[in-house]
């Protein structure tokens, strides 16, 4: 976690409190750039030891929805079918009894007053197309008598033309149908009931037959819906799959977008996936090109370090030995502060992706970056003007990240302006402005320009930080206590570079420790104050710099722009943000 | 002046002692956690300075060891890490105060300096107000026993209101408490969001600080309302 290393200004301060005020709570610290903090476990370690469970199989779950529904459907379906099949067979059945009835029923003559039974074949032709049932009929005259047939046939309890009722067949069940034939003749003039009957195993196996094909059709049904379903299933996930086997398929290194087409519905999977590649690949980017930047930036400082301890070690006059100690004190200082602004940078780049913007007051943050910039506000001895409204200026945006931006602002201003200094928060229609003015003319023209194409283009100064320089042109520079005269040096010198010159043997030449080309950094060592005026050294010259692409970065991931311009008060450089919407 | 010097980095451990002996101070050095326990289980020391990264352990563990003891010796943390949390997290198990890697020497021995004072002093008694208790020579503000995190304005407006609970104080007067000493050129309007920081800050407690149109703040506990 770097989130309290965010000072750019790495000496230690003075006790106010126990830290940086408002500094929210534990966001987490850019992920490589900083050393991982001991107390902390890291994330991805506990994630990591159990991989993630898995759940039933969308062919399972799919399996089971259609299983359902030919369970139930097949339930509904073999119930009517069988209710089908049982009223369909009493329907035929019934027909026969009724048919061969009636024919009984023509086949009476009435001879001598009494009714005659000729029994037709017909009838029991029909009556025989049940072959296994037992047949029975009985015919009785107006009086009650059996004319013919089994006497315990049953008879209906009504007496109507036409009865279809169930009733006993010795000890099975069976079914039948009782017709009445009037006759109205001389001898008989009265009705003769006709009952033909039989048992009911033809209906039954009737009734089984229309079902069991019902359960056939139905079980080919089901299977065809199960094989369709698993087609159609097997077919869906397969762009799933595919995805799947690219990913493994691909080069760990690989954050390129997957282009396969997809499915609408996995599609949207896919773009997610995608989206969060792209994620990884600008945070893996930043901090790649952070690390390359940070050991580049941080070996030059340090190769002045060392080539001034050796000359100081070899010095025989105690005075420039004096001299060279102090200048490798400053230096080591200037590189603390470059340390910190490497961290500050990857903690900004970190909390563009990670961090949620909220809605907040940019007079906070002004006044966070006040507070902070307390210590060295107070060290440099300069007057700092803080100009807020009296409304609030509301932006979506992350405090912390805004808050590193403008203290970096103010503290080029503080080591590189013209006194008086002014921070400030302006809201001018549609946008935020977090300004930081000085009296001074601003950086060479050419120098601010590069810096605006260098950052705009992807955030990062990539090579040795001498174009972040931004060293100001102030000929009021001599106006400024110690320190100002070599940043006057760095200023005429904007070559690429040009900074490292203090790194040469000449640096390490016995008589004045300095460049030939930088006179006046002689007068520097002597008497330069702890922290304020500290000379223009090709470290803070640096931290310059990566103090714009700091703002730079902040910027761009708030929507809005840096921009900068002089006027006849001086230099303004400011952060300009879109004001959120009431 | 005896000091417990708590270090595993070798050279830093020694350039460390030797300056501090170089200024008239007793130093002992230990390099692990348990070479620092074994020296302050036989020796009382005006002051431990420690490192919070150590080869067998963290320093934390030893400082919440001396206070589980009662020992009050003043502690000054060092850490190349330091994180806010990790800060308020060792200042709440009893440091007295902490400084960040790299530290300048001058820097370190003025904090020592600082600490060993404020153990002698203790003749400024602390302003309480509800759940607030702010302690004028330590600089500190808790709340309920937790240590607040708050900067030098906010504890001098804090020290403005909580001296004066109860009664209204004028915006000019916090203005100048604030502001007078400062190289700032600060509109009045500053005090408002460093009420509203303050408020933040103490929001999850009893006392509350009033607005009051046209006349100023007061701060008061919420059982006097």
């Amino acid at each position: 976690m770097s989130d309290g290393r965010l000072s750019p200004d790495p000496g230690p301060s003075p006790r106010t409190g126990p830290g940086p005020g408002t500094d929210p709570g534990p966001g987490p610290g850019p992920a490589s750039s900083a050393p991982p903090d001991p107390a902390v476990p890291r994330g991805p370690v506990a994630a990591g030891a159990t991989p993630p469970g898995t759940t039933l199989s969308l062919k399972s779950r799919v399996a089971v929805a259609v299983a359902a529904v030919v369970l139930v459907g097949g339930a509904v379906v073999l119930a009517t079918a069988l209710a089908y099949g049982r009223h369909a067979a009493r329907e035929a059945y019934d027909r026969l009894l009724v048919g061969a009835a009636s024919d009984i029923a023509e086949s009476i003559t009435i001879r001598d007053g009494t009714p005659e039974v000729d029994m037709p074949v017909s009838a029991f032709e029909l009556l025989s197309l049940a072959r296994k049932d037992r047949i029975a009929y009985r015919v009785i005259d107006r009086a009650g008598r059996t004319l013919t047939g089994d006497a315990a046939a049953p008879a209906p309890e009504t007496l109507r033309d036409l009865s279809l009722y169930s009733g006993a067949f010795g000890d099975e069940p069976a079914r039948y149908a009782a017709v009445v034939r009037r006759f109205a003749e001389r001898g008989y003039s009265g009705p003769v009931q006709i009952i033909v009957g039989h048992t009911l195993r033809a209906r039954q196996e009737l009734a089984r037959d229309i079902a069991q094909n019902a359960l056939a059709v139905l079980g080919a049904a089901g299977a065809a819906i199960a094989l369709f379903a698993s087609l159609a299933v097997a077919s869906a996930m397969r762009p799933l799959t595919d995805i799947g086997a690219a990913l493994a398929r691909r080069d760990p290194t690989d954050l390129t977008p997957l282009r396969a087409p997809a499915p609408r519905e996995i599609a949207a999977l896919r773009d997610a996936l995608n989206a969060f590649m792209a994620r990884l690949d600008r945070q893996l980017r930043a901090n790649r090109d952070l690390i390359s930047n940070a050991a580049h930036q941080l070996r030059t400082p340090l190769a002045a370090i060392r080539v001034q301890l050796e000359a100081a070690a070899d010095d025989p006059d105690p005075a420039r030995k004096e001299a060279l100690l102090t200048r490798v004190h400053e230096r080591s200082r200037a590189y603390g502060r470059l340390l910190d602004q490497l961290l500050s940078q990857g903690m900004v780049l970190h909390r563009a992706d990670a961090i949620a913007k909220e809605r907040m007051d940019l007079r906070d943050a002004a006044l966070e970056i006040y507070e902070q910039s307390d210590i060295e506000v107070f060290a440099t001895g300069l007057r700092l003007r803080l100009d807020l409204p009296d409304d609030p200026v509301t932006v979506e945006g992350d405090l912390l990240s805004l808050t590193e931006a403008g203290k970096n602002l103010l503290t080029n201003a503080l080591r590189h302006g013209t006194p008086p200094i002014a921070l400030g928060v302006a809201r001018t229609g549609g946008e935020a402005r977090l300004w930081v003015r000085d009296a001074g003319p601003g950086p060479a023209p050419g120098v601010l320009k590069r810096i605006g194409d260098r950052f705009a283009r992807d955030g990062l100064s990539r090579d040795g930080g001498a174009p972040g320089g931004v060293p100001h042109t102030s000929s009021s520079a001599a106006g400024r206590s110690e320190g100002s005269g070599s940043m006057a040096s760095d200023a005429v010198e904007p070559k690429v570079g040009g900074s490292t010159d203090r790194v040469s043997p000449t640096a390490a030449s016995p008589d004045g420790a300095c460049p030939a080309d930088a006179p006046p950094c002689g007068a520097t060592p002597g008497g330069a104050p702890r922290g304020g005026g500290a000379p223009q050294t090709t470290g803070a010259a640096m931290g310059g710099g990566l103090g714009l692409s700091i703002a730079q970065t902040v910027a761009d991931n708030h929507g809005g722009r840096l921009s900068h311009g002089t006027d006849a008060a001086g230099f303004e450089i400011a952060m300009i943000l879109p004001v959120a919407p009431a | 002046m005896r000091v417990l010097l708590v270090e595993d980095t070798t050279d830093v451990a020694e350039t460390v002692a030797a300056y501090l002996v170089r200024e008239g101070m007793a130093c002992d050095v230990a390099g692990t956690e348990a070479d620092a326990a074994a020296y302050l289980d036989v020796q009382s020391y005006d002051l431990v300075i420690l490192d919070i990264q150590l080869p067998d352990g963290d320093g934390r563990a030893l400082l919440r060891d001396l206070r589980r003891r009662r020992d009050g010796t003043p502690v000054l943390m060092l850490s190349a890490n330091f994180s806010v949390e990790s800060r308020v997290g060792s200042l709440d198990e009893g440091a007295d105060d902490y400084l960040v890697k790299p530290f300048d020497l001058r820097e370190l021995s003025a904090r020592i300096r600082a600490l060993s004072r404020r153990r002698f002093d203790r003749s400024v008694p602390e302003i309480v107000v509800g759940d607030i208790v702010l302690d004028p020579s330590a600089q500190t503000v808790r709340r309920a026993g937790t240590l607040l995190p708050v900067t030098r304005r906010e504890l001098a407006l804090l020290v403005l209101l909580m001296s004066n609970a109860g009664r209204i104080v004028s915006k000019g007067r916090l203005f100048e408490g604030l502001f007078s000493f400062d190289n700032a050129d600060v509109g009045l309007n500053a005090i408002e969001l460093y009420v509203a920081r303050l408020r933040k800050k103490l929001a999850p407690s009893q006392v509350r600080i009033r607005t009051h149109r046209g006349l100023g703040y007061s701060i008061e506990a919420a059982a006097d309302e």
